[in-house]
């Protein structure tokens, strides 16, 4: 961390409340999320994206690669266009076929290397992939928003701009694969470059570069240029499954240090003393900008619309504060996270977002511990007393499940045997509940807890004799010294949705516009408003964007 | 074939809990999968076909070793494993000082790629078109 010393701060929100899966399920993107963390990485290295191969043809087939300098490295983005059947686009893992494939190369590929991936890439998990391809991605176009804009430009005018702000995105990703893939390189090849160490950074530059093909395609069969202000709201989709899920699970570490990360950011800007004229100008100015995004966020689902609606008329009861006396007092971000309160989870979420963005100089450096290298580890000299202890005080919400009731083990996660696909069955209606993946955490550690109740000895002890709870034990070892490494609800209740840790992990991404499509699937926007290939030179400022000012 | 060690490492997990072995031991072969060498993914292949016996003992084995207890440790796969522990295995005692990380692709014969994919299938779920249609929480069709 570049901090010397620890700035003052608030306490950390408990877990207890933070890890609560509907509080994930409202999480909003702050500046300390992968993709705004990247980009003023861009902006500070005054990154330079260069476009070295165009080869696509009158109907907008072939590939392109584009070149990016980073911290000392070349990254380049091979691209390729293909023609796909409309009964082939679906943005599922079963899927065959996509519009467009991607991989992201470790340097500057010769004809040879961009043959190879233009062979290998279209057929993504079919494939092979070699160490220097890095992350490996797919997309599928928004037909009716990349056919008006193609057909817009073709007739000599600019695409509908309420078009352009309904959907945002010109391609949605279906996957974005790093870390081994496939037999793309490892993370530890990238791990320790500048730029590069943070999570799934390489990802991040993936679609960003994604995003700025996807304008480049459109410019080229459309024979004209977007406006700038078009083209800088027209960010990167992406549809998200059941298959993210499980990382927030089975990364207890990774999602402890962001956690950690976030909060502590929160802490300390609810600890700032006082604030200058300019920073009560620029919350208030932000303040307008999240009013507006609000109202640009429109989602087909009635349910989703009508708590976007609730929390369009709670943000506006609460920027009040910002022209009341709330300002004048001591401690006014304090102040201003007090009167969020009151309000719904999905308020307060967006307020600690909104109450950390104008403090970079505070809360950035907090970034470079978002990475960790370790895996929880087994204790096995840790006294029984103290898995005990520990048991009582962070396991409450898993000890009180009553696993008899049907409802409360009511689904069951598992993988299926077509292309792997991560899905949701009922356990008492559908078969295949005895090949379950693990996500049943809070009945692990019931189980385990209930079976040590009964043993008399030490740990190894109770290792040796039941090896079944090893991994229920090295959770609750691991919660005792990251408290923010457990979802603190149970994953198999009937009233679990998938949808809130999608949410969580999407909005670490930087992800906003959340538009879910089902209680297990959501669609999002990344990058829009963010800066384009060409704007790396402007200080970023595009948190929680509003169409036609970012 | 060249594997990368994610792949390798999420493989012998799915192996592992496909052959009956308990999720811990799983995750242990997991942490593991950056400091093994072909002959141990050999190895491991072997003892899971046989109901994975050696690796659950051996697990025990480092637990005891890393309390201090003494242990006889005559497996070959001991000192990666304790490696994935985070300290080394000198003379059948625990020595501290992490071991590197093997960040080189690891060669694996195709014949035993397979073996660990028989067992791995194990966890998954056959598709039926009730699963497809619902199980995902999604169309099948993307064309909007």
């Amino acid at each position: 961390m570049k901090d010397l010393a620890e700035p003052r701060r608030f306490v950390l929100r408990a877990p207890a409340q933070v890890m609560r899966l509907r509080r994930m399920g409202a999480a909003f993107p702050t500046r300390l999320s992968f993709l705004p963390t990247l980009l003023r990485r861009l902006h500070d290295d005054a990154a330079q994206v260069t476009r070295p191969v165009w080869r696509i043809d009158k109907a907008g087939y072939g590939h392109a690669v584009y070149s990016i300098d980073l911290g000392g490295h070349t990254y380049s983005l091979v691209a390729v266009s293909t023609r796909i059947s409309d009964a082939q686009r679906t943005d599922r893992v079963i899927a065959q076929e996509w519009d467009s494939a991607y991989v992201l190369y470790d340097g500057i590929p010769d004809a040879a290397e961009i043959a190879r991936i233009c062979q290998a890439a279209p057929k993504q998990e079919a494939a092979r992939f070699g160490e220097r391809d890095l992350v490996l991605s797919r997309a599928n176009k928004s037909v009716r928003l990349f056919t008006h804009v193609v057909q817009a430009l073709r007739a000599g005018r600019q695409p509908d701009a309420d078009r352009i702000r309904d959907t945002g995105y010109l391609m949605r990703t279906t996957a974005v694969y790093g870390n081994g893939k496939f037999g793309i390189a490892d993370r530890a090849r990238i791990a320790d470059r500048p730029g590069l160490g943070g999570p799934f950074m390489a990802e991040m530059l993936t679609v960003w570069l994604i995003r700025g093909f996807t304008h480049d395609l459109v410019e080229h069969l459309g024979g004209a240029t977007l406006d700038r202000h078009l083209k800088r709201h027209l960010g990167i989709g992406n549809a998200t499954g059941l298959g993210m899920a499980p990382f927030l699970v089975s990364h207890p570490l990774l999602l402890d240090a962001w956690m950690q990360v976030r909060e502590t950011a929160l802490a300390r800007v609810r600890a700032i003393p006082d604030l200058t004229s300019a920073e009560v100008a620029c919350l208030r100015s932000l303040a307008g900008r999240v009013t507006r995004h609000l109202g640009d966020w429109r989602v087909p689902d009635a349910d989703a619309q009508a708590e976007i609606g609730l929390l369009r008329r709670e943000w506006s009861g609460f920027i009040r504060h910002l022209g009341d006396v709330t300002l004048q007092g001591p401690e006014p971000i304090n102040a201003l996270w007090e009167a969020a309160q009151t309000g719904s989870v999905a308020l307060q979420e967006l307020v600690a977002a909104f109450l950390i963005e104008p403090f970079g100089a505070l809360v950035d450096g907090l970034t470079e511990c978002m990475a960790t290298p370790f895996l929880p580890r087994i204790e096995p000299e840790m006294p029984v007393a103290e898995i005990r202890v520990a048991l009582m005080r962070d396991w409450g919400w898993a000890l009180a499940v009553d696993f008899d009731r049907t409802d409360q083990q009511a689904q069951f996660w598992y993988v299926s045997q077509a292309k792997l696909e991560p899905r949701l069955g009922l356990r008492h209606h559908e078969p295949g509940a005895e090949r379950e993946s693990p996500l049943d955490v809070a009945r692990q550690v019931q189980a385990m807890a209930r079976t040590l109740e009964q043993h008399d000895g030490d740990l190894i002890g109770f290792l040796r004799a039941h090896p079944e709870h090893r991994a229920a034990l090295r959770r609750v070892q691991t919660l005792i010294r990251h408290p923010y490494a457990e979802i603190r609800d149970n994953l198999i209740d009937a009233d679990c949705r998938p949808v809130d840790m999608l949410r969580c992990k999407l909005a670490f991404f930087g992800a906003a516009k959340f538009d879910p499509k089902s209680d297990r699937w959501t669609r999002i926007t990344l990058a829009q408003g963010a800066p384009l290939a060409d704007e790396l030179d402007r200080t970023p400022d595009w948190w929680m964007p509003a169409f036609g000012t970012a | 074939m060249k594997r990368s060690r994610a792949e390798l490492a999420a493989q012998l997990m799915k192996a592992a809990r496909g052959a009956g072995l308990p999720l811990g031991v799983a995750e242990d072969l997991y942490a593991a999968a950056g400091f093994l060498d072909p002959e141990d993914v050999a190895r491991i292949a072997a003892d899971l076909a046989q109901g994975g016996a050696e690796l659950v003992a051996l697990m025990h084995a480092l637990d005891a070793v890393e309390c201090g207890q003494g242990s006889s440790l005559t497996s070959s796969l001991a000192p990666a494993l304790a490696a994935a522990r985070g300290w080394r295995l000198e003379a059948g005692r625990k020595a501290e000082g992490a071991v590197p990380v093997l960040s080189h692709r690891i060669e694996i014969p195709d014949d035993r790629w397979a073996e660990l994919d028989a067992h791995a299938a194990r966890t998954y779920v056959p598709d039926t078109a009730a699963s497809r249609a619902q199980g995902a929480g999604a169309g099948q069709i993307d064309n909007d």
